[in-house]
Parts: structure tokens; sequence; C-alpha cells
């Protein structure tokens, strides 16, 4: 080879930023234009579903209005929530939703904040998407079955309920998905296993729960390893981790409150709290008990993924490269079996892994023959879309205004605003932002009993906007409300049953005790 | 000498903005200044990490197979002072695993006649491998690159028949077979330089890392100076660790590239091309004058192949004591600075590169500061009890100290087994420990530095050689 002394032409052409990002973005295009062609119908379809209908459907619950009303607190307060945050949950689920709220002006484009919240789960619905086609290609598996998950994935009704609703749950997925695939990188970088470390730190951050799927995570880095550079890449990559994590113990630590002490909340004070004192959800095994409930809603959406990841479970653990990713799903159903807390919206974390290992498994037996893979995708596929499609049509199809919405709007319109309104959280940012309840501002049910400061500050109450399901809890959740409501008059209905609404009116002379 | 008073003048008045900013806005400034040290931390670790990035990078059987060499070359030896080490050195340059080179001592006569003896000695002995070059008698100035320019005029004059250049200091024991693989990797590559791997060895607490001093008490005083200086020694090691084997490759690709001053050699091809553009090889007023030509071999586009085999490095020596490791890297620091002023980095072809090239060249200042400040800013943040964000960002760059340490001990057992060295739990110790007093001493050279560039005393007493290894001191590349 002669020597090399090149022009600058040639120096530019070698090293210069925009001439070798385009050359990647070429390969990159080059190897996965037909993975494209496959994943953006499926994102198109999964937008669809989760879109259509998605305004008055599914009905209002708690959480999603207490996670928007903290990002609207994050965004124009410049706080992490109205109330005194107590270390619920980890701040970066909804401090995401802010950035998109800050972005796009979110909290205005939209007359309900729940239907700004449903856009942002859109887009954690397509990137979860997304990760699960990328995860199951670099599991080994062929487009096809990378396609097929996906779709399990976007289209399950089961997926499609619980994606629309405003959870952190849904927020961490796409994080801990990108973490699982950024591990399984083919180029092994410490750019990587840093970044997969980086993402499993911001699932984390999301929905501190996730910190369950950290065997499974680390098993999936570690099978990924290589001896060449394994020492660095895991001091760079786990300190990375650890650092993003730890910024919020730190954050506590700054603001004097990671240890329990009077009259101050505390992360440490929270956390054993929740792992202790909360109501246990008793265990899937007992019939009757409220899990066993919550297993038969999530049935009545969808069996096939839930039932079909189970059944696929014990037999991915023939493929190495699947073992992880039974035991993230094993960890999921296990917190089932357990006689503890189950959050409501617990099968969130179930769904993709369910969809991967359903899809791992039918082409198991299929030696990568490009042929009979199709054919087999395109069978699940018509069986998926036999079960689905009237669950599918129910979900996008019409529905009345939820009772809560409606009653938002009777509010806005017959309460003036220098009224102190006790409501659900789902309506709370509505009537902060949209409908001017400002001083004073409306109160969240729960909060009455739970933050000190509102049980300091707020004597007077006005009207109590909440379903009536509040009224009926029977583990006396609420007691200040049904003392308020002793003192009130109802003053306008909406819907019936447990998610109907009654407005009361309280009497003027009361004050809180 | 207007443009040094100008430079002053930004200096302070940069300082002053700074300080003026930090006190009416105190958020604002931590914020922006963590951001810069976070940007500068991060870079830090990411460029060191070169190597390790990817496995193919680190791979044993990257460099290939040596074949049968078949370019003729020259190894230039400048030596001053070197009575001790001369004879040792040149014999065992003289006796390099290649069929067609020649050893080059340059000597000056009048000045260090005991040098020029041995090696006319070592001349005779091997009069088909050893010739001997005059450092130039018109000169009072006595460095490193006049005598290189030396002797390639006089290599000219004779009609010497050459391939390649390289350069060896006065104590480096190559490695037997090292000019195969240069050859080979001159052949393979079309490489215009090929810069072989250094590396300090003395990292260690245990007295056998220094020598014995003269005087009473000499195995006492030997354990105490081997432990008082081991937190500064292994830190350098480690340095040179990591710049040899991870950054250059990085600086390689980038085509930005600081050269070392030895174990570092050139095609005959690129030494025209470098005469045709600026009528010299080695800048003869620079103090890094191996920096320059790396900047100049740079901008002409020149390929530059980074070669570290484990057991082919040539091996040195910390210098002797703190005080002479602290003076070794103002003279460098000044060095850069230098070569920054004389901006033949802007000729660089892409603006990437420049960017480097502000990196490689000023970015030492900043990284100095950065280790130093970086605690500071987070205390100032938590004092002034600052937005829970502000003192967040702030404690990031601290952090990435702290994992900067931690590579280091990992590279500390890395270099352990690949030199089969035992680490002691105290070299660990002394390395952690020492980690912010090292930055420190860093930063004293870097102020240091720029007052000397300021004050424009470029001038430079090279400290004498006190025998360390072999009875010399290093004149060592650097990391």
């Amino acid at each position: 080879m002669s020597v090399q002394i090149l022009t600058p032409e040639a120096v530019k052409e070698q090293v210069s930023l925009p001439s070798r990002l385009a050359a990647t973005f070429k390969s990159w295009w080059v190897t996965h234009w037909a993975s494209l062609a496959l994943v953006v119908p499926i994102l198109g379809a999964a937008a669809a579903v989760h879109l259509i209908g998605s305004a008055n459907y599914p009905r209002y619950v708690d959480d999603p209005g207490t996670y928007l009303s903290q990002a609207w607190s994050v965004l124009y307060e410049g706080r992490l929530s109205p109330y005194s945050y107590f270390y619920d949950h980890a701040p970066a689920g909804w401090i995401q939703i802010a950035a998109w709220a800050a972005l796009t002006d979110g909290f205005n484009r939209y007359d309900s904040a729940i239907a700004f919240g449903t856009e942002c789960m859109l887009l954690a619905k397509l990137a979860s998407t997304a990760m699960v086609y990328a995860l199951t290609r670099r599991l080994g598996f062929t487009r096809a079955t990378a396609a097929i998950a996906a779709a399990l994935f976007a289209l399950s009704p089961l997926a499609v309920v619980f994606g629309r609703w405003t959870f952190l749950d849904n927020i961490a997925m796409p994080w801990l998905l990108a973490a699982f695939t950024l591990a399984l990188s083919p180029r092994r970088s410490i750019g990587a296993a840093t970044g997969a470390c980086a993402c499993f730190a911001m699932a984390a951050l999301s929905k501190e729960t996730f910190l369950l799927f950290l065997p499974a995570f680390a098993w999936t880095l570690a099978q990924n390893l290589d001896r060449r550079n394994r020492p660095q890449v895991l001091t760079v990559a786990v300190f990375t981790g650890l650092l993003l994590m730890g910024l919020f113990p730190l954050m506590a630590l700054y603001k004097g409150e990671l240890f329990p002490g009077p009259g101050h909340n505390s992360l440490l004070g929270t956390a054993v709290w929740q792992l202790s004192e909360r109501q246990s959800a008793g265990s899937l095994l007992e019939a009757d008990s409220p899990m066993r409930q919550l297993f038969g809603q999530w049935l009545r959406l969808d069996m096939v993924l839930l039932v079909g990841g189970a059944v696929a479970a014990p037999l991915a653990l023939t493929r190495r490269s699947l073992r992880p990713i039974v035991l993230a799903l094993a960890v999921g159903w296990l917190l089932m079996l357990r006689d503890g807390y189950v959050p409501y919206m617990h099968v969130v974390t179930l769904l993709p892994f369910s969809a991967i290992l359903i899809a791992g498994v039918v082409s198991l037996p299929i030696r990568l023959r490009q042929a009979a893979t199709t054919v087999l995708a395109a069978v699940v596929l018509a069986g998926a879309a036999w079960l689905w499609v009237p669950g599918l049509r129910q979900i996008t199809g019409p529905h009345e205004t939820p009772a809560l919405r409606a009653a938002a709007v009777w509010a806005a319109r017959n309460i003036p605003r220098d009224k102190r309104l006790v409501v659900h959280d789902s309506i709370w940012t509505d009537l902060v932002q949209h409908y001017g309840y400002r001083q004073p501002r409306p109160v969240i049910a729960y909060k009455l009993d739970t933050d000190p400061a509102v049980a300091r500050e707020v004597k007077r109450i006005d009207y109590l906007v909440v379903p009536n399901w509040y009224y009926g809890n029977p583990n006396n959740a609420y007691p200040s409300l049904l003392e308020a409501r002793r003192h009130a008059v109802p003053v306008a209905t909406f819907g019936s049953g447990a998610d109907g609404v009654k407005v009361y009116r309280v009497n003027s002379l009361w004050t809180r005790p | 000498m207007r443009h040094r008073i100008g430079s002053t003048a930004a200096l302070l008045a940069a300082v002053s903005v700074q300080v003026l900013l930090a006190v009416t806005w105190l958020e604002a400034f931590l914020v922006v200044v963590s951001v810069f040290m976070l940007t500068v931390a991060a870079t830090t670790i990411v460029f060191q990490l070169y190597k390790w990035w990817q496995p193919e990078r680190s791979d044993p059987h990257r460099y290939g197979e040596p074949d049968e060499p078949r370019l003729p070359g020259v190894i230039l030896v400048p030596m001053r002072d070197e009575e001790s080490v001369a004879e040792h050195t040149l014999r065992r340059l003289a006796a390099l695993n290649h069929p067609d080179y020649w050893v080059v001592p340059i000597v000056d006569h009048p000045d260090d006649p005991g040098t020029a003896s041995i090696a006319h000695e070592m001349a005779l002995r091997h009069s088909r491998r050893v010739l001997v070059c005059p450092y130039p008698e018109d000169t009072d100035v006595h460095n490193k690159p006049i005598g290189l320019n030396a002797a390639v005029r006089m290599l000219e004059q004779m009609g010497v028949r050459y391939e390649w250049l390289g350069i060896a200091d006065a104590e480096d024991l190559f490695h037997p077979d090292l000019l195969r693989l240069v050859d080979y990797r001159f052949r393979v590559t079309g490489a215009a330089v090929v810069q072989c791997g250094v590396q300090l060895m003395n990292f260690a607490a245990h007295p056998h890392a220094v020598q014995r001093p003269r005087g009473p008490f000499p195995r006492l005083r030997r354990w105490y100076k081997a432990q008082t200086s081991a937190w500064w020694r292994v830190a350098n090691v480690l340095e040179y660790f990591k710049w040899f084997q991870s950054r250059l490759k990085l600086q390689a690709v980038t085509r930005v590239m600081p050269l070392g001053g030895n174990t570092v050699f050139f095609r005959r091809q690129f030494l025209l091309a470098l005469e045709n553009r600026y009528g010299q090889w080695w800048d003869e007023s620079c103090l890094t004058e191996d920096c320059k030509i790396g900047v100049l071999a740079s901008v002409l586009g020149a390929t530059i192949d980074v070669v570290y085999v484990d057991h082919m490095v040539t091996q040195e020596e910390t210098p002797p004591s703190l005080g002479a490791f602290l003076r070794q890297r103002v003279r460098w620091m000044q060095g850069f600075v230098q070569v920054f002023f004389e901006g033949d980095w802007l000729d660089l072809p892409t603006l990437t590169q420049r960017v480097l090239a502000v990196y490689v060249l000023g970015f030492q200042f900043f990284q100095a500061f950065t280790a130093v400040f970086a605690p500071v800013a987070l205390a100032l943040a938590l004092v002034h009890k600052s937005a829970v964000t502000v003192a967040l960002l702030a404690t990031i760059p601290l952090a990435l100290g702290i994992l900067s340490v931690a590579l280091d001990v990992v590279m500390l057992s890395q270099f352990g087994r690949t030199f089969g060295q035992k680490v002691r739990l105290r070299d660990y110790l002394g390395l952690i420990a020492g980690a912010y007093p090292y930055q420190i001493i860093l930063s004293i050279a870097a102020v240091w530095a720029l007052i000397r560039f300021a004050v424009g005393r470029n001038n430079w007493v090279k400290t004498r050689h006190q025998g360390a290894h072999l009875g010399a001191e290093p004149e060592v590349a650097r990391p």
C-alpha cells in the first residue's frame, strides 16, 4: 500500500461529521427499510385503535388525573405536585408529560387534560410497539415473528384499553423495552450498554416498581457482554444507571426529605408505608379475592395475550435468548400469586413480554424459513383478528360522555369561581386550567384526608364533584368527604351507578372540624 | 509580544466577567458552569475509552502477523549527558530484529564529550549499524528538534537510503521485534506515521518502584519516598496507559494527532511533503516539537497508525520527583499553548477537526479546572440553597469524576495483569486518595504554563538526568 497523504477533500469525506452521519443513515436505511415497511403499518393501526373513540372510552379512573395535575404543576408552577409531593412515585413519568406539554402547548390543545394524557399515551404506545419489534428482532427472530409480536401488543383490546389510560407504567414501558433492546445491541459497545442502563434507570424513575425487572434486565445484559471490553462496559454502564436513579434519592436528600421526620414528607417514610402497610389484594389463587376480580376484568378484555403468554413462557425456556424475557414475565405473574398489594394497572407490565413470548414460541419450530413463517404470521394475525374484532369495535365505537366530564362542564357553567370544589382528580386540571377555578383552587378528594397542608388550610367546602363509587368505598377511605356530604344537598346528577356523578352543594354554615 | 498582552487582557476580562456573573446570578452561573463541566467530564471519559468502546477495537489480533521486513530505515537517538545509559541503549538498538536499518545517535561533541566518545566507540564496533551525527556547533540552544533536523540533513547529504525514520530517546529499549511490526504496519496500512506505545511502569507503592537514594538510611528513605510518591506516579502511569492505547487511536481516526516524542516512525515521503510545505521538519522553537509535527501531519492529511502491543511498548519511568513531574507538565502545557497560538491547526480541512484540535490543545486546561472546581460548584449550590434542580445538575460533574476514578481502578488492575505486576491494595487506595490532589497538581501546572506563556518565557532549562531505572531520567512522551 502506498503512503497515504490525503487531499483535504478526501479527509473531509472521511472525518467530517455531516458526511459520516449521512453514511451512517444510508447504511441504516439499507439494513432496515424492510423492517420499516413492516412496522409503519402496524404503528398506523396501533395509532388508529388508540385514538378512535378515545375521548369517551375507557371510563375515568383514579390516578390519570393525578399524574396530569402533577405534570401541569411541573409545567406551570415548577413543582412536582400541586400538593405537597410525598414521594408516592418517582417523578420522571409526569415530568415527561410536562416536557411534551411544554413543547406542544399540550394542556391548551384539548378541552380536557385526560384527552391530552391519551395523546401522551399514544406516543408511549407507539414507542413500546416499535420497541417490541426491535427487541424481538434482537432476540434472534425473523422480521415476520417480530411483526407478529408487535401486532399482538399493538392490537390486543386489553393492551389498547390499558394503553389509553395515563398510567406511569405506560410511560415506563418503552424505556424498559429500550433497555432490553440496547442491552442486546450486536455492537456490544460501551455506548449501547450505557444507553441500556440509562433507559432502565428512566423506566425505574418513571415507575419505581419497574425495579422488579432488574434481574431480567441484568441477565440480558450479561448474556451480551464481550470479555474484551467487559470491565469498562460494566463500570461505565452500571455507574450511569446508578447515577441516574440516584438523582431521585439525592433530590430527597437535598430537600431534607430523605429520612422520615416530623412535619415533612420523606422518601423512606413513604417507601416503608408502601412496602408494608398497603392493603393486600389477596392472591390470584384465592377465589373472590380482589386480585381474582381484577384478573377477571382483564380476561374479559382479552384472553389471548395473557393466557397465551403464560402458556408460551415454559416453552420459551428452550431458547437461551428468551429466558430473561420469561423471567420478566414470571416476576409479573408471581406478584399476582403472592398475597400482597397489586395495582390496578399491573397488567400493563405483562403485555409486551407476553406478546414477544407468544410470537417467539410460535416461530420456534420453523427453522427461519421465510415462506412458512409468513403463512404462520398470517394465521396468527387472522386468528387474533377474529377474536379481537368485536372487542376493538366496542373500544373504538361511540360511547356516552363520561359522567365526570359532563359534571365538570356543568360545574363550569353553574358554579361561581369563588367557591371551593372538592373534585375527582380527572377533572381537577381542567377546572384550574380551562375554567378558571384558581382562587380558591379545587381540591382533589383524597387529598382532604391525606395531605396535612390541605387538612390545615381547607376548612370551608362548597361543592362535591366526585363519582358515586367514592361514597361507597368499603374501607372508609374518605371520611371528610362523607362528613361533608352529610351537610349537603344534590344539585345535579350525571349518569348512574358507581360511575355516576352527583354534584352536591354543601351547607355554607358548615366548616370542617 | 502584543498578542500576548492582548490574550492576557482577554483572559483577565473573562475571569472578571465570570466572577461578576457568579456574584450576581449564582444560580445561572452554576448552571452554565455545571453544563460546561459536564461536557468536559463526559467527553474526557468517552474519548479515553475509545479502545474499549467496541470489543473489536481491543482484539488481540487486530494488528496482524508481521511478515518479512522490506523497508530500510533509520532510528535517530538524540543524546545529551547520557553516559550512564548510552552504551546499553545503543547496543540494544543495534541488535534489533530487522535486516536493514541505521542507528544514528545525535551527540554534542564539545558540550558532552563523554557521551560522544561512547557513541563513536559503538559506531566502530557496529560499523554497518551505527552512524554518529554531530549536534550543530553554530547554536547555543540545545534542544531535541535542532538535533533531529541536523540528523535528517546529514542523512540526505550522505545519501543514506531509508524509507522510514524512527525516534528513540537515550534510555529507550525498543523491543527486538518492534521494527518488524512497524515495517509491516507501514506497508499494510499505508500510514505516513506509525506511533507505537510508550508506557510508564513504576506505579507501585512498593519500594522497588523508586531508586535507592545515596546517603544515610537509604532503605528507609527509599521506602518513605515510594510510599509518599505512589499517589501521583500511579495516576501518571495510568495516563500513559489510557493515552497510548486508546485516546491516540481516537485522534488518529479523527485525523487530529498530537504525536508522542519517541517510539514514533515517519515515512520518508511524509518528511519530504513536510519539507515542501513548511521548509523544515521539526519546529526548533517549539517546546513540544512532537505535538507540533503531529498537528502538521494532520494538516497535510497524513494517515497515522497507532500501535499498542502490550509486550512491545517502550517502557519508561515517571519523573523522579513531584517537582520534576510538575515542571515536565508545565513544559508540555506551555508547548500546547504555543502550538495553539501558532494556529497551524486552523488549516485542518474540516470543522470537526478544528473543534477537536481546540479540544486537544486547550481542553487539558479546562479538564484540570473542571476536576478541581466540580466539588466547589456542588458545595456552592448546597450552601447557598440553590434550587434542587441546580444542585442536582451540579452533582453530575462530580459524579463523573467519581466514575473516572472507578475506571482508573479498573484500568490499574488491567495494567497489573497486562504487565505481570502485582497491584496491592495500597496502590488502589493511593490511586483513589490521590485522584483529587493529582488534578490540583495539573491545575497548578496549567496556571503556571499560562503565566509563563503570557509573560513570554519560552525557554526551558531541562532538568539534568538523575539516573533512574538505567541511570537516566526519561525524556518521556506525553499523554
